[in-house]
């Protein structure tokens, strides 16, 4: 048997003029797309290209809160199954941003997340974990902020923290819970 | 260069805002409020999805979750009590439709609501086990509206009245109750199930209940069983049409009950068209239909079986006993084919070959044939006949297949042994006149009994055949040798070996001397080549062609070999009493009666005259011959020795000598058994001997023990000394 190429084909569709029956306008620029393969993607698409509101009839969808970028990887992703490297440096940032704008996408996102987890990152990324439902993610967290006294101190004292800590109280038990229950294993080694 | 590029491409860190207006609940939910209501009204085109979703999600992303949830559901509340009172209001007949519509509105609505709210559902939905959109949408359906006062019962009364009515025969709009019950079956199982299944099982019960009662006052068996197929076919239509499927047994197991299983008795013993009126007018439709329509009830085609099965034994039973129907043997025969045939044909066409049906009507022959004891004799006297004068206009094909019939009723014979004594004794009647048709529908005969009942029954009867060829080489190879003497009468004569053939002892009368010369020197010629044996002529089984002269008229007689003694001695005297013509010739008294019985008082056949004229022979009378005895044929044929029916005495006779055959055969039996269990009690030895011999005859319990106790004074067996009903072999 012949390897699969029905992903290749299909990822080839991304961005084609030719057989687009639908375009996104996003902040300026616009991005052609089917609307079959979306609907096949997301139910959420589903519902809107394929409905019976505005957006089925209409031959440009605007979207507001996402930045291009985003989109391009966002569609990237729903087109290929992959997340794109092309924005290779700010790669955990794009995926904070993605983790956002797609569901799907969740896992991967994580991972790369918790690759590129660092102070900077720490905060936002524990806000993120806890509203999108992603509990790996929050427990790698934690542990990087029990692991180092440090960085810790750092991270607590940042901006972001304290939005955090508003958003979600609870939180801030876990945080002391982890904390107490790593420097018992310490003490007991 | 790159720096700038890179600033440019720079994508800005997330950043977690916290949403600080208080007031930003209302707002988002005001936009959903109004949407909703838009949707309701048909109104979605102008809506953007985008928009509506967004702001969904953001409620539930910051934890409104519970709040967008509950002012979900008073929405929802509100927009269908407006739907509920519209749908009350509405007047007669439009009721169901009002109902569908509104039903195909709010499901378009929910379905967009779910769409809008989709992130609510996967992710507060869940985690909370909260009832997603959709569903929560059709339960408030169900309680707000279906279940509403002024709706629930006035839907369901709706809804059996249409039924109702089509069952009466009008139009419905069909359309409006396959939506109306799909509606229920959507809200789920148990809704259809209560609002509407279980009351319609129940009204069907009793509306079929009144119809069948209805039913049978006025109609007979086969119209009210062509009515209540009518009915099945039209509610196994009616479900497929606007029910649930699975409604398709319930309804068919209440019509069954109501109309088949309730009336089940009454229908069947119907006077005048009920199941035996059917069997006996072959109404085969009928019955075919009535058989289709019971298998569908407990019991039912065991009670058709049943009452079958008392039928045929009844009228068999009155066929053989019925004296003026037995007077007759071949009628008599032909007429339980004919009844089997019937029976065979109505199994076939209308029973579809149900096995379990022809194992009943076996068992009814078996049990009534036997009840006449002259069964085996009277099926012997039909091959009989049909081996004398074979199957009007039939061909080989016909013939077979009338004996393969009668091998079927030979088989419900339980008294074989004696069918085999009167078989053998036609068969030697049929042989030595030489009255057969076909020596192939003979064999073929002989082939059938071969393979019903084993070598043993059949070898003697195949000795039979054998001898008469033997006999025809011997006589060829006779004439071959003999010289001269052409005046001689031609004799043909047949060796019989004696056991083969069921001769009755004979003493040999005295034949006539013109006779005895040819005849002797046969013996002679016979003993010459077969050392060590011994002939004797058995003159009550021979016949004879005698040239004689009537009136100037010449005629050939055809006799017996009794008749030609008594004839041949008017060669030399005139007038003769019985007294006379029974010292010449020697003739026991009873034979000599009869023959000369058939000489001269039967009209036609009369070649003596007696004196006095009377019908009876006594000792006294005097024989003559008679010169005045005319007939249109040359050739005269007198009493030939044909297969009658048995008069009372011969059958005593020869159901002694039956009785008399079977001891030997129980005691074989017991000795088998007992050698082989050794140690036995007195009722198993029953049960074994009889399994043994039933395919022969079913041996009488009394008999078996008296043969018992004769073993144990000849000393096969002993009784056990502690246990009486005990037997013991002894070796």
């Amino acid at each position: 048997m012949p390897p699969p190429v029905l992903g290749r084909h299909l990822g080839e569709l991304l961005f084609d003029d030719e057989t687009a029956d639908v375009r996104f306008g996003v902040r300026g620029e616009t991005f052609p797309a089917q609307r079959c393969v979306l609907a096949a993607q997301s139910p959420v698409f589903r519902a809107e290209l394929l409905g019976s509101m505005k957006e089925h009839a209409a031959r440009t969808i605007r979207v507001d809160d996402m930045k291009v970028p985003v989109f391009a990887a966002l569609f990237y992703f729903i087109y290929t199954d992959e997340l794109s490297e092309i924005y290779d440096e700010r790669v955990a940032t794009m995926a904070a941003h993605l983790l956002v704008a797609a569901d799907r996408l969740k896992k991967s996102c994580e991972d790369k997340i918790v690759r590129h987890l660092d102070v900077g990152t720490a905060a936002t990324s524990l806000a993120l974990a806890e509203l999108h439902g992603c509990p790996r993610l929050k427990e790698v967290i934690l542990w990087f902020l029990v692991a180092s006294p440090e960085k810790s101190k750092t991270i607590m004292a940042s901006e972001e923290y304290q939005h955090v800590i508003t958003d979600f109280p609870s939180i801030a038990t876990e945080i002391v819970l982890a904390m107490l229950s790593a420097n018992s294993t310490k003490q007991a080694n | 260069m790159n720096s700038q590029k890179k600033r440019t491409n720079k994508i800005e860190p997330f950043r977690h805002r916290v949403d600080s207006d208080p007031k930003s609940f209302d707002k988002s939910w005001k936009k959903l409020e109004d949407a909703i209501r838009e949707i309701y009204n048909h109104n979605a085109s102008g809506l953007s999805f985008e928009e509506l979703y967004r702001t969904a999600y953001n409620l539930v992303l910051h934890k409104h979750g519970l709040k967008l949830y509950d002012k979900l559901t008073e929405n929802l509340k509100g927009h269908l009590k407006e739907m509920c009172r519209s749908i009350e209001d509405t007047q007669g007949s439009l009721f169901l439709e009002e109902l569908q519509r509104r039903w195909a509105d709010h499901n378009k609505a929910l379905q967009m609501i779910r769409d809008i709210l989709m992130y609510m559902d996967r992710t507060f939905v869940t985690t909370n086990k909260k009832t997603p959109v959709f569903d929560l949408g059709l339960e408030l359906w169900r309680d707000i509206v279906v279940r509403a006062p002024k709706i629930h019962g006035r839907l369901l009364d709706t809804l059996l009245e249409l039924i109702h009515r089509e069952r009466m025969g009008e139009m419905i709009n069909r359309g409006l109750m396959r939506s109306t019950t799909k509606m229920l079956m959507d809200l789920g199982s148990s809704v259809y199930h209560d609002d509407f299944e279980k009351p319609f099982l129940e009204v069907s019960a009793s509306f079929y209940s009144g119809e069948s009662q209805q039913f049978i006052e006025c109609c007979d068996c086969g119209e009210y069983l062509k009515k209540a197929e009518r009915r099945l076919a039209e509610e196994l239509e009616r479900v497929s049409q606007y029910m649930d499927a699975k409604t398709t047994d319930k309804i068919t197991s209440v019509v069954d009950t109501e109309m088949l299983s309730n009336h089940m008795q009454r229908l069947i013993l119907m006077e005048n068209s009920g199941l035996v009126n059917m069997f006996v007018d072959d109404k085969h439709e009928d019955l075919s239909r009535m058989y289709n329509l019971f298998k569908r009830v407990p019991d039912g085609h065991s009670t058709i079986r049943s009452v079958m099965a008392s039928h045929v034994k009844e009228s068999g039973k009155a066929l053989v006993s019925d004296p003026e129907k037995i007077k007759d043997p071949v009628e008599f025969v032909q007429r339980l084919l004919n009844e089997k045939d019937k029976y065979d044909e109505i199994i076939s066409i209308s029973f579809s070959n149900d096995k379990a049906f022809q194992n009943a009507l076996n068992s009814s022959f078996e049990n009534f044939i036997n009840l006449n004891n002259r069964s085996p004799e009277f099926i012997s006297l039909f091959v009989d006949d049909k081996l004398r004068k074979g199957v009007k206009g039939a061909n080989e094909e016909d013939v077979e297949t009338v004996l393969d019939k009668v091998m079927m009723l030979f088989r419900y014979l339980q008294e074989k042994d004696v069918f085999e004594k009167y078989y053998k004794q036609h068969l030697a009647k049929r042989l030595l006149s030489g009255k057969t048709t076909s020596d192939e529908a003979e064999r073929s005969m002989l082939v059938k009994l071969k393979t019903e009942c084993g070598y043993q029954f059949t070898s003697k009867l195949e000795g039979m055949f054998n001898d008469l060829k033997t006999s025809h080489d011997t006589m060829q190879s006779f004439y071959a040798n003999l010289s001269g003497d052409t005046d001689s009468p031609t004799i043909s004569v047949q060796i019989l070996t004696t056991g083969s053939w069921p001769t009755q002892p004979c003493t040999p009368c005295k034949l006539p001397p013109e006779i005895v010369d040819i005849s002797e020197k046969f013996r002679a010629f016979y003993l010459g080549t077969h050392n060590g044996r011994r002939l004797t002529w058995q003159t009550n089984m021979g016949n004879a062609d005698i040239k004689a002269m009537f009136g100037g008229r010449r005629h050939e007689l055809n006799v017996s070999t009794y008749q030609m003694c008594v004839l041949m001695l008017f060669n030399s005297a005139d007038g003769l009493t019985y007294g006379d013509i029974e010292q010449a010739t020697g003739i026991p008294h009873a034979d000599l009666k009869r023959c000369l019985q058939s000489l001269a008082c039967v009209k036609g056949k009369n070649v003596l005259r007696k004196e006095p004229m009377s019908k009876d022979i006594s000792e006294d009378d005097t024989f003559h011959y008679n010169d005045k005895f005319t007939s249109k044929l040359v050739k005269v044929k007198i009493g030939t020795v044909v297969a009658q029916k048995e008069t009372e005495p011969e059958k005593l006779e020869t159901r002694q000598r039956v009785e008399e055959d079977r001891k030997p055969q129980i005691e074989a039996a017991i000795v088998r058994i007992m050698k082989s269990r050794r140690v036995l009690d007195h009722n198993s030895i029953i049960t074994e001997v009889t399994k043994q011999l039933q395919s022969r005859f079913l041996p009488n319990p009394v008999v078996i023990k008296k043969r018992i106790e004769s073993l144990i004074e000849r000393e096969f067996l002993e009784r056990d000394k502690v246990d009486r009903k005990l037997y013991r072999y002894l070796a």
